[in-house]
């Protein structure tokens, strides 16, 4: 049985639209490693992810998630975290284990560990209202991974964070990644992001778009973003995506 | 709120008051008698009307019925508001239906329910009732029907089914909107009350004003006035604290 996440020939048009604005997106992801998507704006990264969890219908390709005795097969970091406001954080990561089907006597083990890990073991009582913005997308990586995926998807998840906080909640979701040998892919707008984080980088360009370029990143985690070695990878995945922006 | 801003704004509505209370026995002065009661006079008639217990019986009166009519109100407002939120285009003409009855003031029901409930409580009750009962079933129809797009996407992602969906997510998402419409329901149904005493009653504030009315007492309709005033303004306070604990969480 394959453990890598195949992606192939994955086509979607977007309602009332003549072209589609995905078509021909194939790739894989090995286990245990992160993959991250770039591409200019409007290139459909967000809508890829979207399809590969479920939440869009592809009108072509297939999506093919190793299967998970103790977890789900997909979970989902959005753009901006998303916790129900009228539960507390726990209620928040319990409601989602409740989703995925986990007993109510198993529940408390799996996300408090994962709480205390990124320091909001003290926030669990808390509405989502009374944390800041990088507390509650550390809450919502924790909800994800709560659920033991074999494949998460993070969608521009520290786009909307201070650089300083960034470089922060980026090194923490690299150490959760490691520790739970967790596969992702990770859609963002920040190459210097992508070269922190991920071991792969794909560049989606065209119309409709498309896999157009590739880099892999083969450096030791953790990776300090301000190092000469990191600032390269960067550089030249800046490069790739301005091969492919349009002139 | 800071302590002194509170302070400010209890200074403000006395001052108002009393600028009111000012202006208000000024004029009376100036008016022939009935026409406007002076603040005082109006006051000696309060304390005549407590002292031999008509006020107290005429607001209990009231009271109770807009208690029965909003209750049955809100089940049914609840009730049939979720399902035509909920059943698409099955509810269509329910949906319909109570767009054009919305419009219908409640005093334009009274000869009808006159005749179908006589005079007394079950005719108050239903004018309640026809006051109360469509800004529940709009505004629960509006609340469940318009969940946050972002959090149905957050609930699919997550794998939860409809009925979790429903009671997990959309329910609580709706709660501001549903207990918003309780309240406007339950300050139109003060209003209707008075409206359905004002001709089909034996008793509460609205009959207690019409009798008051016919002997050209205006200090007794304008205690009547005055009580319906402060009851609609501590129903709608008690409503708002019942709201900021049932929704503590909306912006």
């Amino acid at each position: 049985m394959s453990t890598s996440t195949v992606i192939e020939g994955l086509r979607y048009t977007f309602p009332g639209a003549e072209a589609p604005v995905l078509d021909g997106v194939s790739f894989q992801v090995s286990e245990g490693t992160t993959t991250a998507v770039l591409g200019p704006s409007g290139v459909g990264k967000s809508t890829l992810l979207r399809l590969i969890a479920g939440l869009l219908p592809a009108e072509a390709g297939r999506v093919d998630v190793p299967q998970s005795e103790d977890g789900v097969p997909v979970a989902m970091v959005f753009q901006d975290p998303r916790l129900l406001p009228w539960m507390t954080v726990r209620e928040n990561l319990e409601f989602a284990l409740e989703a995925a089907g986990v007993p109510a006597g198993h529940r408390r083990a799996r996300w408090e560990p994962l709480l205390a890990s990124v320091g909001l073991a003290e926030t669990a009582r808390l509405r989502p209202g009374a944390l800041s913005g990088g507390m509650a997308q550390r809450v919502g990586v924790v909800r994800a991974l709560s659920l033991n995926p074999r494949l998460l998807l993070l969608d521009e998840p520290f786009g909307a964070v201070d650089p300083l906080l960034r470089a922060q909640l980026q090194s923490a979701l690299v150490r959760l990644l490691t520790e739970r040998s967790t596969t992702a892919v990770l859609v963002t707008h920040d190459v210097q992001e992508a070269a922190v984080v991920a071991d792969r980088v794909l560049v989606l360009g065209g119309r409709p778009s498309r896999v157009v370029a590739e880099q892999r990143i083969e450096l030791p985690h953790p990776r300090d973003g301000l190092s000469s070695a990191v600032a390269a990878k960067a550089r030249a995945i800046r490069g790739a995506l301005e091969a492919c922006a349009p002139a | 709120m800071s302590r002194e801003t509170d302070r400010g704004a209890a200074a403000a509505v006395a001052g108002t008051l009393l600028a009111v209370l000012m202006g208000w026995e000024g004029l009376a002065l100036h008016l022939a008698a009935p026409a406007l009661p002076a603040p005082t006079q109006v006051a000696g008639m309060a304390a005549w009307l407590a002292r031999d217990g008509t006020l107290f019986t005429d607001m209990v009166a009231s009271l109770r019925r807009v208690f029965t009519g909003f209750t049955v109100a809100a089940v049914l407002g609840l009730g049939l508001g979720a399902l035509g939120a909920l059943g698409g285009q099955w509810t269509a003409g329910l949906r319909a239906l109570v767009a054009v009855i919305r419009p219908i003031p409640p005093i334009a029901w009274i000869p009808l329910s006159i005749l179908w409930f006589g005079l007394g409580d079950p005719s108050a009750w239903f004018i309640v009732f026809i006051g109360a009962f469509a800004p529940v079933f709009v505004q629960t129809c509006w609340a469940l029907s318009r969940c946050p797009p972002r959090y149905l996407e957050l609930s699919r992602s997550l794998g939860a089914g409809p009925w979790l969906t429903l009671l997990r997510v959309r329910l609580p998402a709706a709660a501001p909107g549903v207990v918003a419409g309780l309240r406007t329901g339950l300050g139109l149904a003060w209003t209707s009350v008075i409206a359905a005493e004002l001709v089909g009653a034996q008793s509460g504030l609205g009959y207690r004003i019409q009798m008051h009315r016919v002997v050209l007492e205006t200090d007794g309709v304008m205690v009547g006035m005055v009580c319906i005033g402060l009851c609609g303004l501590v129903m709608d306070g008690l409503a708002r604290q019942v709201e900021r604990r049932l929704v503590d969480w909306a912006p």
